[in-house]
């Protein structure tokens, strides 16, 4: 498909910190994209790394008072970042939808699933309650659960997993929303079930047209369904550009370690995967230096003395670092 | 669900058992007895051993709460040493009184307590939030009899407007018998009021913080409110259906404080002046009924409750 210049989500040094026990936590330290209709971003990255915090601040589904957010986030030309409840509410739902990881928890246990669509719904029309229902089962139907009009009626705790994400992806397109944000959509549910999920998520994409979010610390799930990839480390991104390109020429050391940790198709059985070592860095704790220095394999003495910027010597493919892995290197 | 009726009553038993045996030895462990209540002042010690002989009283303990047990089983529960009135008719004509406190206690606190904590919830750390924990602060702490003295002092002493004892049944005047309940009830259910705000505000507050599916309602563009409402109340509640259940005992109890202090005819009184006669029968039927009620309400409670939240079903394996 031809990329249109159609941007639905312009995100500009996206800031959040979150207040907890004992202070700020600088989560999200200065994200920036741009993200077309019909085309999908992929943010990867390890927990901890910002990724979710990314997603949830895009919806402002932090509480005021318990987060500081600063940057700007415009959706369909309109600045949404830290604007008030009843902007917030429309953006909501109606711009954009979500689907979370766990839909065993994300779904309301005591309220029928219809209901639950019902109220996505008709929170952003006025439509009747039996028109809204009749859109439900529709929806229902479209994200491929059987018998819709008697499902409707079940509670979620009497549908399986994959059924359950499914429904949570109903609700996340009820409104037709132009941005579909997707947080590790298929890490609870079983591997043929996530091929199933992945691929629902795909058609839906090219059915409304939608800007997809795709959150994942999964590298080989990234590269097989996202056009482009930002790998995301201590609150900022850190490689970023379209995904067969990071794929074939990793500039960061830290994308390739996300990649030689994933299983390849020429992996040979029996072999040890490789393992990045050391954790990701507190964010209370940062020091001037790049966050990544402490577990690189390729560090250098100057590595700590500043944080590197994400630049990019073509516009497509940045990084951020001070002594990329040349391509003939690789 | 049949089968949790069946269980539930079989654990009345064991209950019933301990609670009569324990307040047929409590009564017999106080010094003093009901001769001396029955003849008065000028009891000799001849006539309350007639007394006493009378009574029965002169058995052993173990063979009089047999003999109680088993005609208790056969449906009597004997007449009242003092009155010679029948145990169940003295009991039952009671019952309206003590019903109404403490169905009275039950609406009063729940009205008060829902709005409080949805507001409080709502706009937690702010200042209604705070004056509303400080009032709930202040239902729990203070004594339901210090708080009846004052209500008593405040609005009938002083402002007239509430009868300071006494009780008008319905039959008479509704509007008098609303009014000589008003502040008995109102003394009471303050520390419920306040049990049931607190426990409700922070177990909405622990599902808004953590539960993600509150933050997919948020996600969906529904209003604070509606989430409030419709999802956390809702899914709180039944977690308060079982505290008021529990809880239903301790409710029975304070009436027997409240009734004392307001001088109303209910179960709770007689039950006061029937240890003070030493009135052994009237003691352990009352002791016997109020058992029986406390189980069923938790009884009531909890298939309320399974009845409502679709997550539970008892006995039924299709879920």
């Amino acid at each position: 498909m031809k990329p249109q210049n159609d941007v639905a989500l312009r995100v500009h040094d996206l800031k959040v910190a979150l207040k907890v026990p004992g202070g700020m936590l600088p989560a999200v330290r200065g994200v920036s994209f741009e993200l077309e209709r019909g085309r999908t971003l992929g943010i990867v990255g390890e927990s901890g790394s910002g990724k979710s915090v990314t997603a949830r601040a895009l919806m402002g589904l932090f509480p005021k008072g318990r987060s500081i957010m600063s940057g700007s986030v415009e959706i369909g030309g309109r600045e949404i970042l830290n604007s008030d409840a009843r902007v917030i509410r429309h953006v909501r739902g109606e711009e954009m939808g979500m689907v979370f990881q766990d839909p065993t928890r994300s779904l309301n246990p005591t309220m029928r699933v219809g209901t639950q669509i019902v109220e996505a719904i008709r929170a952003h029309s006025d439509i009747s309650r039996s028109a809204a229902r009749n859109r439900a089962v529709e929806l229902l139907s479209m994200v491929g659960i059987p018998h819709a009009r008697e499902r409707a009626h079940a509670y979620p705790h009497q549908l399986s997993g994959g059924m359950r994400q499914r429904i949570v992806l109903a609700i996340a397109i009820s409104c037709q929303p132009s941005i579909l944000i997707a947080d590790e959509p298929t890490t609870a549910l079983d591997v043929t079930t996530q091929l199933q999920i992945m691929e629902l998520i795909g058609r839906l994409q090219d059915e409304y047209q939608m800007a997809l979010i795709l959150i994942t610390h999964d590298m080989d799930l990234a590269s097989s369904y996202v056009d482009d990839v930002a790998v995301m480390y201590a609150g900022r991104i850190v490689e970023r550009g379209p995904v067969r390109k990071v794929l074939s020429s990793v500039r960061m050391p830290y994308t390739k370690g996300l990649l030689d940790a994933t299983l390849q198709d020429d992996t040979p059985p029996h072999s040890h995967l490789y393992v990045l070592p050391g954790r990701p860095p507190d964010p209370r704790s940062l020091t001037a230096g790049c966050p990544f220095a402490p577990r690189c394999d390729r560090v250098k003495e100057s590595c700590f003395q500043h944080e590197p910027e994400l630049l990019s010597n073509d516009d497509e493919h940045a990084s951020a670092c001070w002594f990329p892995i040349e391509e003939e290197s690789v | 669900m049949f089968g949790l009726i069946i269980r539930r009553l079989g654990q009345t038993i064991p209950v019933l058992i301990g609670a009569s045996i324990l307040s047929f030895l409590l009564l017999n462990l106080l010094p003093g007895n009901v001769a001396m209540a029955i003849l008065g002042a000028n009891a000799t010690p001849s006539s309350i051993k007639i007394v006493n002989s009378e009574l029965n009283l002169n058995h052993p303990i173990v063979q009089r709460y047999l003999e109680w047990v088993w005609s208790a089983l056969h449906g009597n529960l004997g007449t009242s040493f003092v009155t010679r009135e029948s145990v169940v008719s003295t009991v039952f004509a009671r019952v309206p009184v003590s019903f109404e406190l403490v169905v009275g206690t039950l609406i009063v606190a729940l009205v008060f307590a829902v709005p409080t904590a949805l507001i409080t919830t709502k706009w937690r750390g702010g200042i209604v939030d705070r004056v509303g924990t400080l009032v709930t602060v202040v239902g729990l702490s203070v004594p339901n009899f210090v708080l009846a003295l004052v209500l008593v002092l405040a609005f009938s002493v002083k402002l007239h407007l509430f009868p300071a004892s006494g009780f008008i049944p319905m039959s008479q005047s509704i509007s008098g018998n609303l009014s000589s309940v008003a502040l008995p009830i109102f003394a009471m259910s303050l520390v419920f009021f306040g049990t049931y705000a607190r426990l409700l505000r922070s177990d909405m507050l622990q599902q808004l913080d953590s539960e993600e599916y509150v933050t997919l309602a948020r996600a969906k563009g529904l209003s604070e409110w509606r989430i409030l409402i419709r999802h956390v109340f809702k899914n709180s509640s039944f977690g308060l259906i079982v505290v008021a259940g529990t809880n239903f005992g301790q409710l029975v109890g304070t009436t027997v404080v409240i009734e004392t202090i307001f001088a109303l005819p209910g179960i709770g009184q007689l039950l006061i002046t029937s240890i003070g006669n030493r009135d052994a029968p009237t003691v352990q039927g009352i002791v016997l009924i109020l058992g029986i009620v406390v189980v069923f309400a938790n009884l009531f409670s909890d298939l309320l409750y399974s009845s409502i939240d679709p997550r539970v079903h008892y006995g039924n394996a299709d879920s």
